[in-house]
């Protein structure tokens, strides 16, 4: 169990992962998280649809796998990796929902905004690492400007 | 043909991006991937076989995930395609609407009480606002109930219902630290209503000085926000989460045994429920219940402490909870773990299929091994007051006393032959077939136990039982011991 691991937050992706979740607010944003240099470095965010049914938008998000597997050609046909996923709550707090835990794949970042109106109040990052096994949260570092 | 592995997935596929697969169905290919790779097994099945829910298969841009397309015949120039369906949703809001929460106000004096609350963000003027509109059912007032009905009452929950039907006895003075030694031998519930008017007369408390059955359960629960199960048997177990499963309303389930507690939420928002866990009780008698098989006192305030704070993030709606998880807490060495409740499709009642229709409908005596009529028409028993006698005319018989060393050296059973239930078999001859044997134990559980286990082995000597056993026996004094048993 990797408890304590670290990942880092690029400024960039930490802004689109915000612009995002206060865009599409009361709804649930979500996206991709990618990485080039180290797999423990979140180097951008890649924004998806949220394909969840009208107004279960605000409580639910779901992507396209068909959008997925186009986006992930592009990304790697740019050198990137597809490292985790991330999504907002409206209104709610960034921790796992029951629908989150049962949908984790293993190994993967998965990364949760808290969101109202006009502010981001919380991001937390999850993992597990196998499909029945525990999930941990991790610590997500923002970047710092040296 | 070519499977396209998702990024998402190659861990499990030697990091793969591309596999060739020689196969001409579905079923087909993922045979194959299993074969090449078995890590792929575990991510693309459940423990039981099914498909992952997040695990999806296309074909082009057709989704062939589901079992009844996998036999269908696929041309060896297309592509499979491996992908993750990427989904979640938002924690559970609060299990009060705000309907209900604008409808509350508060006085200066609440304002006060509760400052420690609204000085939380999380809970704040809102959060309080919920916990005085609760209406929560506390099944049980011993040794859990003490704790939840004190913090619930403590927190301004604004309607409590207690539900018991026992008086209090010395021995629950223990841990039942709702009451007190002026309490004795009155109802829990009305012990219960004083300590929480203490707490807070504005509180409206409902006493229900009743044993819960399927016929007074769903009256009793109906209508409440959240039901607690601070009870201590099988049977009350079941019939309080089906109850709450039909009536649609969550549950917090606590347990305590000697030093171990267990913790869990279940029927929440369609969740598992306490079935989808325990599919079935023990037999009856193989685990003591806590009152035969006891219990440190601060555990119950351990394990009650936590459903009231799982209770309150209900009902506030904050927090991560035990919605499809139990908490195991182990006082002892002071470990604890979170086991993952997957709701389960064949549960008779959640499931797909529910065999289970209504609570009056199920046999909850027969479900739990406790159709004592039988058992006991099967096996014959002496009374407390038969066996004095028979022991006072020195008749031949034999007594096996099957407690656990530590039960016998509270209290010992004169002449009594000593055998574990897990020796009784192997030590068989020791016991004279044509002598009557009577066997002993705490609360003439376990001895019924102890007699089928035999009679299983075959042995064929006259077997009887303590009925009731030693507990029943307390207040029959000996002339010749001149002795309390």
């Amino acid at each position: 169990m990797k408890m304590n691991e670290e990942f880092i937050l690029f400024n960039e992706a930490y802004r689109e992962i915000k612009h995002r979740a206060l865009m599409q607010y009361p709804n649930e944003a979500c996206g991709l998280l990618l990485s080039r240099w180290s797999d423990h470095a979140i180097e951008i965010a890649s924004v998806a649809d949220n394909k969840a049914d009208g107004e279960e938008k605000a409580g639910y998000f779901k992507i396209d796998p068909i959008q997925l597997y186009e986006m992930e050609r592009e990304i790697e046909e740019k050198g990137y990796e597809v490292i985790g996923f991330f999504h907002s709550h409206p209104d709610k707090q960034a921790v796992l929902s029951y629908a989150d835990n049962k949908n984790m794949i293993p190994g993967m970042v998965y990364i949760i905004v808290s969101v109202t109106e006009d502010t981001v109040h919380d991001l937390r990052g999850y993992m597990k690492d196998t499909p029945e096994g525990d999930v941990y949260e991790i610590r997500i570092e923002e970047e710092s400007i040296l | 043909m070519n499977v396209y592995i998702s990024a998402t997935l190659r861990n499990f596929f030697g990091r793969n991006a591309k596999v060739s697969v020689t196969a001409s169905t579905v079923r087909g290919v993922l045979d194959f991937l299993i074969d090449e790779y078995p890590e792929s097994k575990k991510i693309i099945f459940d423990e039981s076989g099914e498909i992952r829910d997040f695990i999806k298969i296309y074909i082009g841009d057709e989704d062939n995930t589901s079992s009844d397309k996998w036999d269908r015949a696929i041309p060896q120039d297309t592509e499979v395609l491996l992908l993750p369906a990427i989904a979640g949703g938002a924690p559970n809001d609060s299990i009060i609407s705000d309907e209900r929460r604008k409808e509350v106000s508060f006085d200066d004096s609440e304002v006060e009480r509760f400052g420690k609350h609204l000085l939380l963000r999380e809970i704040g003027v809102k959060g309080q606002k919920r916990i005085k509109a609760a209406k929560v059912v506390i099944a049980g007032a011993g040794a859990l109930g003490s704790a939840v009905i004190q913090y619930l009452a403590a927190a301004g929950v604004g309607t409590i219902k207690v539900v018991d039907f026992d008086e209090v006895f010395l021995e629950n003075l223990q841990n039942q630290v709702i009451h007190t030694t002026r309490d004795l031998k009155r109802p829990k519930v009305a012990s219960a209503r004083d300590t929480v008017r203490n707490i807070n007369r504005s509180i409206i408390f409902e006493a229900e000085n009743a044993r819960l059955d399927s016929e007074n359960i769903i009256d009793i629960i109906s209508g409440y926000d959240l039901v607690i199960d601070c009870t201590d048997n099988y049977k009350a177990r079941y019939l309080i989460n089906d109850a709450c499963a039909f009536c649609a309303i969550p549950l917090v389930f606590g347990a305590i045994y000697q030093y171990e507690g267990q913790v869990g939420i279940f029927n929440l928002n369609g969740g598992p429920c306490y079935r989808c866990a325990f599919p079935a009780p023990p037999p009856a008698g193989l685990v003591p219940t806590c009152s035969e098989g006891g219990a440190i006192s601060p555990l119950p305030g351990i394990i009650g402490s936590i459903q009231a704070n799982e209770a309150l993030k209900l009902i506030i709606g904050i927090g991560e909870h035990l919605d499809g998880k139990l908490l195991v807490v182990d006082s002892l060495y002071l470990h604890t773990r979170i086991i993952n409740i997957e709701k389960d499709s064949k549960c008779p009642l959640c499931g797909e299929h529910p065999t289970i229709t209504g609570v009056q409908e199920f046999d909850y005596d027969d479900f739990c091994g406790l159709k004592e009529n039988q058992e006991e028409a099967a096996i014959e028993g002496f009374t407390p007051e038969e066996l004095a006698k028979r022991i006072e005319d020195q008749d031949s018989i034999t007594i096996v006393d099957v407690r656990e060393p530590h039960e016998r050296a509270i209290l010992r059973f004169p002449n009594a032959i000593v055998i574990p239930i897990g020796q009784l078999v192997r030590r068989m001859n020791e016991l004279n077939p044509d002598q009557d044997t009577i066997f002993i134990c705490k609360q003439g559980q376990r001895s019924i136990l102890a007699i089928n286990t035999l009679r299983e082995a075959g042995y064929t000597g006259p077997l009887y039982n303590l009925k009731g056993g030693l507990d029943a026996m307390k207040d029959i004094v000996f002339s010749h011991e001149g002795a309390w048993l």
